[in-house]
């Protein structure tokens, strides 16, 4: 009897001594031990003033291979005009593959232009929280099915507020029919979604306890206004911040009917 | 018969000078509505080049096709080109040919669709485990995969895949039981000239 408890017991150690979860455990612990010391470290050589050398940075750079240097690249909006002449003259010299390419740079330098004009028109600050004009970004894949994206964003404190608007994507065609057509999430009990009328616009606002409240407007033929607010005190504030973007503004400067 | 052929050649000139001068058109109606400051006018009309230029390629590509595919003859009226100008989808035509015999192969191209470029890579690896029906081919320097299949009846079927860059070359052959038969007439395909105009 003793031979078999002790047979049981020497298994049941092994097991939790070798099995892949405790292991990867240990293994997790482990890592995040010397990733902690490392930072210890690095906080205690700051506060006595022992930072590394510029020789230093380059030798460890050297060491592991990364790169050490400011850079990035030159950000150019393509000419639409000098691109229209490349592609006709591609086109008549039957040169194709060099007609689509400079299609595409004129596509891309209008639809940048587009994105611009519509940043333009959205107000600098809303409820108190300023843009931030350095994450304003315009996006295009040249592809229906995406189209045009645009976004900014807002910040006061711990708030946030983001601006998102989706322009000539097949698919958000489908979503504003899907709207108009009640085939969404139908209005129930349920507290934390519902459909409103937003500047004359079908639209619909949810809540989410750990992203806040998000508001989407879908308009015109292919187009969506998406608002998320991070840290509104309540539907109200949320609701009064939104107020300040006007829809029929932006879908003027995106062309839309 | 001198004069059908006559009015059929005009036609073909006449559809191929139309294509070209949309596309023009359209470049030129962008230009206008650009410099004007009308720039969705100027982004509908350049998306309209670009589907015009897609039919345009898919135009080039259909003459560069075999008019017989072994003992198989084209009928011009089934040849269909297309684009979604969606950038997903792109360009895509198709060409049927066949016989009396009840003998047929339908040639499909699909161009220019970066989703293509995933399928393409698995296409173009080993075979992975064996599958008798199934087997890696060469067509034009192009390498591709051949699947045969045969129902119930006995009937033999041919899938053949050849990837291309961002592009995918389609042939179903329908009632020719000969491996060699298929190949031959694969290999009158010429998938470089149509690459080179796609890449």
């Amino acid at each position: 009897m003793k031979r078999i408890v002790f047979l049981i017991g020497f298994f049941a150690f092994l097991q939790l001594t070798f099995s892949p979860e405790v292991f990867s455990q240990g293994r997790f612990i482990r890592r995040l031990q010397e990733e902690a010391e490392k930072k210890a470290a690095e906080e205690l050589l700051r506060g006595i003033g022992i930072e590394k050398s510029e020789e230093e940075k380059r030798e460890e750079s050297r060491r592991i291979g990364a790169h050490n240097r400011e850079g990035g690249l030159s950000v150019e909006a393509p000419d639409v005009g000098a691109s229209i002449g490349v592609a006709e003259s591609a086109y008549s010299g039957k040169d194709f593959r060099g007609a689509k390419i400079a299609l595409r740079d004129a596509i891309w330098g209008v639809e940048l232009e587009i994105g611009q004009n519509v940043l333009a028109s959205l107000p600098e600050s809303v409820s108190g929280l300023r843009s931030v004009t350095d994450s304003d970004n315009v996006t295009s894949t040249g592809m229906g099915f995406v189209g045009l994206l645009i976004e900014r964003l807002y910040e006061a404190d711990d708030m946030e507020l983001q601006v998102s608007i989706g322009n000539d994507a097949a698919i958000l065609g489908v979503a504003g029919l899907m709207m108009a057509g009640e085939y969404t999430r139908q209005q129930s009990d349920e507290t934390n979604y519902k459909r409103i009328r937003f500047q004359e616009h079908q639209a619909h606002i949810e809540y989410d306890d750990y992203s806040g409240y998000s508001l989407a407007v879908p308009f015109g033929q292919s187009s969506i206004f998406v608002l998320k607010g991070v840290n509104f005190g309540s539907e109200q504030e949320f609701m009064s911040a939104a107020e300040q973007f006007n829809i029929n503004t932006i879908k003027q400067k995106l062309g839309e009917k | 018969m001198k004069t059908i052929l006559t009015i059929i050649f005009c036609s073909f000139l006449l559809t191929n000078s139309a294509s070209a001068q949309e596309v023009e058109k359209n470049l030129n109606d962008a230009r206008s509505a650009y410099n004007s400051g009308d720039l969705e006018a100027a982004r509908f009309a350049l998306q309209q080049a670009m589907y015009e230029l897609d039919l345009a390629i898919g135009r080039e590509i259909l003459k560069l096709l075999p008019a017989q595919l072994g003992i198989l003859s084209f009928n011009e009226t089934d040849d269909e080109v297309g684009s979604a100008n969606m950038g997903f989808i792109g360009l895509h035509l198709s060409r049927t040919y066949q016989n009396d015999e009840k003998q047929s192969a339908e040639l499909q191209i699909i161009a220019d669709s970066p989703l293509l470029a995933g399928i393409n890579a698995i296409l173009a690896m080993p075979v992975i485990g064996r599958d008798p029906n199934q087997k890696r081919i060469r067509v034009d320097g192009y390498r591709g995969l051949l699947q045969k299949s045969e129902n119930a009846q006995g009937e033999v079927s041919w899938d053949m895949q050849i990837p291309f860059g961002s592009s995918l070359l389609t042939v179903n052959f329908h009632g020719i039981k000969e491996e060699d038969a298929i190949m031959d007439m694969a290999n009158t395909i010429p998938i470089q000239q149509i690459a080179r105009l796609i890449q």
